[in-house]
This record gives structure tokens, sequence and C-alpha cells, in this order.
């Protein structure tokens, strides 16, 4: 009768867990700290271009000098600008380059008449060679904008003796889209750089999540042992009860902390360029949010059901610090192994460590997002996590039941055993 | 009145430490029971089967006729021994969830916690973070979390500690009420002088064995008037070696004693007063302290 587990217990002592952190000061500090400083990578240059009026499409036009001694040359650079960003750029040309012309511009820079100039001095040499003269503010955006229609107005003039138009020219020059297929359809398998980068960045919050939320149970076991409350809640709850609500309560907060995360990179990729092209190298699609819960509910509840139980059993944080060590040990030496699981996710030892119930939440969520493995090794991976889960659960509550009313001297590993059998 | 709790060759063991032996005793309705004895005596263990939060490793314990449910649970309240409650959280906060969690609506609870903290003069206080409140606050706010869903049967481990004069008597008080309504109060403590004024039963145990256990009136009455006292001048050493007497201790001026079952006091007396001059002579009852002494003195010899 008394290990029924009542779900209201549960939940009040859940939403106290969950209450009590989520207004601290630490845990918005550590929340937004990081999207802080991703955003702050991210869109810092493109702040500026808003603040100078540049930003592409939204700036009213930017009037640029082209200075070149080959004014068809600057007449293709110039058709190419207006091509790409029709109402962007306005062009002003300015004939052989000198140092006295260009004193002048940046004079005009700076009191603000043109917004920048390029300069095109091919010398004797006749290497292609332009330099876009600009106020720092001018950002990322435009800069490669002019890159690409100084490339093709060249190209396009070195054509020109061989009989080729403009427009030919364009279309031979035109980019090939490259991408990689698997024999396997893949769902998710990334393209690019910028999509590994994605990747590695998924599973090191996965890490981060697992590896702190579980501490935190511990933490908070131990403090409510400490100060007595635990005798006090036993009165009118059960120690399974009492587990369960800590567990979930401080699981929802790493879900929370979590879901702020991928909400602020939501919002980043809206607003920030760079991220856009990140985001469209690798959608953030529903699956691999969906793998993402799934991964860190099954690795949480390994962990943190372990932490519970060592943080009933001893007295202070420095009492259990040995054990809390012991139980990082599997997961920060995974972090050896997400390397290969991103470069290699079918390689033999990535393979086994993402069946090993204390590795699988990193590694096998990494080769998910890596293109997807044979189904039985999720399948198999799974069942081993899920039994592991459930081991870990069973023995951590019995010991847990017993630890949280243990006073006194620090338990040795075979006390530990014989509290098991404990009724 | 019907018994409350029961225990019955409760025996309760901690990695091979006998904590709680075989301990059998009832709690009548309606009383102030004391469970005494000193430090480690096995108090707190058996509190802890009584309400339910372990269970014994053999016999049985009954709580309101049945072996402890759920149910059972929202008719106890407990105040442990070291206080327990969230300090970061507010007095209300705190009294509202360990309230719910004793089965309370949230308006239920924060409206006994708000009755409650005003009574013990608090309000000041309700909004306020525990850690921001003193030590005496802290252990009055712990009291009503104790008793905020109203129970019949409540468990008070060593209530008095910590608390100034003005305070203990103020719980003195409630406590005396709690009675008078009928609820059934058991009291643990080691301080035996407070446990005399306010308990209607006890039970005095040592090394997790009951040694003496019933109504207090009885216990004492059993004992009857064995303990003299005497204020003398002159003649060193006393009734030193007298055959009436059992147990004698000495203070130079003043003498405490404890004769011999069937020693007839007045002839003590004239004894006594033919060896000095006798200023005072008072038969006494024993005190708990003196019975508890008493008790595992002879079990130890």
């Amino acid at each position: 009768m008394r290990s029924r587990v009542s779900p209201r217990s549960v939940w009040l002592i859940a939403r106290r867990e969950y209450l009590e952190r989520v207004r601290t000061r630490s845990f918005w500090f550590s929340t937004l700290i990081l999207p802080f400083i991703f955003s702050s990578i991210l869109l810092l240059p493109h702040a500026t271009d808003v603040v100078g009026g540049f930003a592409p499409g939204a700036h009213p036009t930017m009037r640029i000098a082209i200075v070149t001694a080959d004014r068809e040359l600057g007449g293709a650079i110039a058709a190419g600008l207006a091509r790409s960003d029709p109402r962007g750029f306005l062009v002003t040309f300015d004939s052989a380059p000198s140092p006295e012309l260009r004193a002048d511009l940046d004079g005009e820079i700076r009191s603000r008449r043109i917004d920048g100039y390029l300069w095109i001095d091919s010398g004797q040499s006749g290497a292609r060679r332009a330099v876009f003269a600009r106020p720092a503010s001018i950002g990322f955006g435009v800069t490669s904008e002019l890159d690409a229609a100084v490339w093709y107005g060249w190209t396009e003039r070195a054509l020109a003796p061989f009989g080729i138009q403009p427009d030919q020219a364009r279309t031979l020059l035109a980019r090939v889209d490259f991408s990689t297929a698997d024999v396997n359809p893949p769902s998710l398998r990334p393209q690019s750089e910028v999509a590994i980068l994605m990747v590695a960045m998924l599973v090191f919050v996965m890490f981060i999540s697992l590896m702190s939320y579980g501490i935190m149970v511990m933490r908070a076991v131990l403090d409510e042992k400490s100060s007595r409350i635990s005798e006090v809640l036993l009165c009118s709850t059960s120690a399974e009860e009492l587990m369960a609500g800590k567990v979930i309560g401080i699981g929802a907060l790493g879900m929370t902390q979590v879901a702020i995360w991928f909400a602020a990179a939501a919002l980043i990729a809206a607003a920030s360029p760079i991220a856009r092209v990140a985001a469209q190298a690798f959608p953030p699609g529903g699956s691999v949010i969906a793998w993402f819960a799934v991964y860190y509910v099954l690795g949480y509840l390994l962990y943190s059901s372990i932490y519970a139980a060592v943080g009933a059993s001893f007295n202070s944080p420095d009492e259990a610090q040995q054990w809390t060590f012991v139980i990082m040990l599997p997961l920060v030496a995974t972090i050896a192994l997400v390397e290969p699981a991103i470069m290699r996710p079918d390689a033999p030892i990535v393979v086994a460590g993402s069946m090993i119930p204390f590795s699988s939440p990193v590694l096998m969520y990494a080769r998910i997002l890596m293109g997807r493995p044979p189904i039985w090794q999720i399948a198999l991976s799974g069942a081993i996590l899920l039994a592991a889960v459930w081991v870990a659960l069973a023995i951590s509550a019995r010991i847990y039941r017993v630890g949280i009313l243990m006073y006194g001297k620090r338990p040795t590993l075979r006390e530990l055993i014989r509290w098991l059998r404990y009724a | 009145m019907p018994v409350t709790v029961e225990l019955e060759r409760a025996r309760k063991c901690y990695d091979g430490l006998v904590a709680v032996d075989s301990l059998s005793l009832a709690i009548s309705g309606g009383e102030i029971f004391g469970l005494l004895g000193p430090n480690g005596a096995g108090k707190t263990s058996t509190i802890r089967m009584m309400i339910g939060i372990t269970r014994p490793d053999s016999g049985a314990v009954r709580v309101f006729g049945t072996s402890i449910a759920r149910a059972t649970l929202s008719r106890i309240g407990y105040l442990p021994e070291e206080r327990g409650l969230y300090r970061r959280m507010t007095v209300r906060e705190n009294l509202s969830f360990l309230g719910r969690l004793a089965g309370l609506t949230a308006a239920q609870a924060l409206e006994r916690g708000r009755a409650w903290t005003a009574r013990l003069d608090l309000e000041d206080w309700f909004e306020r973070r525990v850690e921001e409140l003193s030590k005496g606050m802290q252990q009055k706010i712990q009291f009503v979390a104790a008793l905020i869903h109203d129970p019949d049967f409540i468990v008070l481990d060593e209530p008095f500690g910590g608390l100034d004069p003005v305070n203990a008597n103020e719980l003195k008080e409630i406590l005396l009420e709690l009675k008078g309504q009928g609820r059934t109060i058991v009291l643990s403590t080691h301080r035996m002088d407070q446990a005399e004024k306010l308990c209607d039963a006890i039970c005095l145990i040592n090394g997790g064995r009951a040694i003496v256990q019933g109504n207090l009136r009885e216990i004492k009455s059993q004992y009857g008037e064995r303990f003299v006292r005497i204020d003398y001048a002159g003649a060193n050493g006393l009734l030193a070696g007298h055959p009436m007497v059992e147990v004698r201790r000495d203070f130079g001026n003043h003498l405490e004693l404890k004769l011999r079952a069937g020693a007839d006091p007045q002839e003590l007396l004239r004894a006594a007063a033919a060896a000095a001059r006798i200023s005072r002579f008072e038969l006494m009852e024993p005190s708990l302290e003196e019975i508890f002494i008493d008790r595992v003195g002879r079990r130890d010899a």
C-alpha cells in the first residue's frame, strides 16, 4: 500500500523542484550565456550593417565608385552588381588609378559622399587584383556580392576575345551544384562542413545536459538529506515518489534549458544570414529534435537515477566526490568518440560505443544525425539503454530509500549492497 | 479511549546494529505520551516506525488500528528533531508545499498556513525566505508544518530544543489545547523534567528496550516514597552503610537517599537525629530522572 506511487505527490514534488530552480539567477545565466555568445558572434557584424544602413536589401543604395583603367571591365562589374541586387548599388566610374585619386576617394568616404570604392589596378603584370575600400561598418554580405561581381566581370572580359558573349560566359561559368548522396537513402545526412558543425553542437548540448543535470539531482538529494527535509517529506510521501518527483522536476528543468537553446537557435537563424546558411545546410527538423528528446530523456534517467542513489548514500558533496567522478568517467570517455562518430559513424568502435548505455545517448544520437545507422542497431542500442534505465531505477530506488535516512559514517560498498536487500 | 498507536515486539536493525529491540507499547487516544531516553536510546527509530517512514524488521506497528497505509499518513503530523525546511523558499511556499503534500488543497494550505503563522506572531514573515528567519522562528514554522493538515496523531521529536522560555511556554499551551481536542501526542525527548510536567503516560527506553512504561502517576506511586532528602549539620558520613539505605548521595550538608524496599522512614529519621542536627527531612516521589538512573543502574549492575 505504502509503495504505491501517487501521481499527485510526484507532481507536487516535481513542481517544487522545478519552480525552486527555474527562478534562480544561476539557471537563467547558464541558460542564456550560450545563445548570447553565439548571437554576438553571428549577429554583431550584421548589426553594424543595420546601424550603418547597409543591410542587404534593407539599405537604401550603396554608392560605390569603381576605379579602373579598363572601362569595359568596370561596366561588366557594374552590370553584375545590378543583376545581383538591382537597387542595391549606385555605381560611378573613375578612370586611371593614381595615388591622388585614391586619397580623394578616401576623403569622400570619410565625408560620406560615397560608401566605398572598388580599386582595380592590375599594373604591369596583368594580375587580377581588386581592393574594396570601405568603412569598417560594411559587412560580409556586401563584400561577398562585390567579390562575385568582380570575378564574373573579369572573366567575361577575358572570354570576350574568344567571341564569347557575356551571357554565354555566365552560362559557362555557372556553379556546379555539387552534393553527395548515399546508397542507403539518408533522411538526415548533413552535406557540408557547416552542417557537421551543427551536429557537433547538438551532440555537445546533449553531453552538457546529461552531465550537469545528473549531478544536479545528486546535489538536490544531498541538500534535502543534510537539511533533514527528507524526513519531513517521508512522513507524507514515499521514497519512490520523492525520488521520482526529484528526477522529473530537475529533468524538466533541463528540458526547459534545451528548449530555450533550440528556440534561441531558431531566432538567431532567422536574424543572421550566416546562421541561415547553416540552417539551410542542415535543417533542424522535427526528427532532429525528437531524437534529441528521446536520447536526452533516457540518458538523463540513467544518469540521474544513479546520481540520486549516490546523493542518498553520502552526507556531503565532499564524500560523494569520488563516486561522482567514477560515474562521470564513461560520459567523459565518450568525448573521445564524438569526433569519430561524426566523421566515421560506422567505425566499429563508434558502433560499439553506441551500444553501451552510458555512451549511447551521445554516440547513437550523433550517428543518427550523421545519416541513419541500420535500424537493428538503433533498436538494439535503444533496448539496451531502456534495460539499463530500468535496472538503474530499480537499484537506485532501493539505495535511495535506505540512504536518505542514514546519517553518520559513509557507507562501504558492501553496506550499499546490503541496503538493496532491505525491505 | 481507543488505542491510537500500538507497537508489538517491534524490532529494527541498521547494518547489524539493533536500534529497537522487541519493543511493545500502546498509546491511548487523547493522551500526551512521552517517549523518553538518553541520546541513542532508539527514540527516533521508534518514531520512524510509528509514522511509517520505516517498517520494523519483525513485529508489528499499528496506527489507528491498522498497519500504516497512505490514508493513515494524512492523519499523522511529524516534527523531526532536526528542522527541515527549504531555506530558499518563503514561509508561504514551504507551508503550501508541505500542506498540499499532506493532502490539502492549495487554498486550504494557504489559509491554514496564514492562520497558524498569525497565531504564532509570524505573519510579517509569511512572504520571507526561511533562511532570513531566526532559528526559533524556523522551528515554529516547522511546528506549523507538522500541524497544518490537522492531524489526529502528532509526533514531536525534541520540540523544545532551541526554543526560548517564552516560546517553549507558547508551544506547551498549544500542545495542551491539542490534547483537549482529543488528539494523541507523542513527545520524544531526553529532557525528562519537561516530560514529567506534560505527559500522561511514558515509555522510558534505553538501548532499544523499554525500561519503564505506563501511566506516569502509576509509575511514580509504584516507586512510592522511597526517596529521602535530608539537610543536616555535623557528622561526616551520616547514615553511611545504614542497612535501610540502598543509594546514598552526600553533598556535605545535604543528603539524598534511596531506601531499600520495606524500609521505615521514621526509623531512619530517628537514626539520623541521633547522629546529627537535622534541619529538614523530606520524603519525596522520585523524579523520572531518578527512576531512569535507578533502572538503568540496576540493569548495568
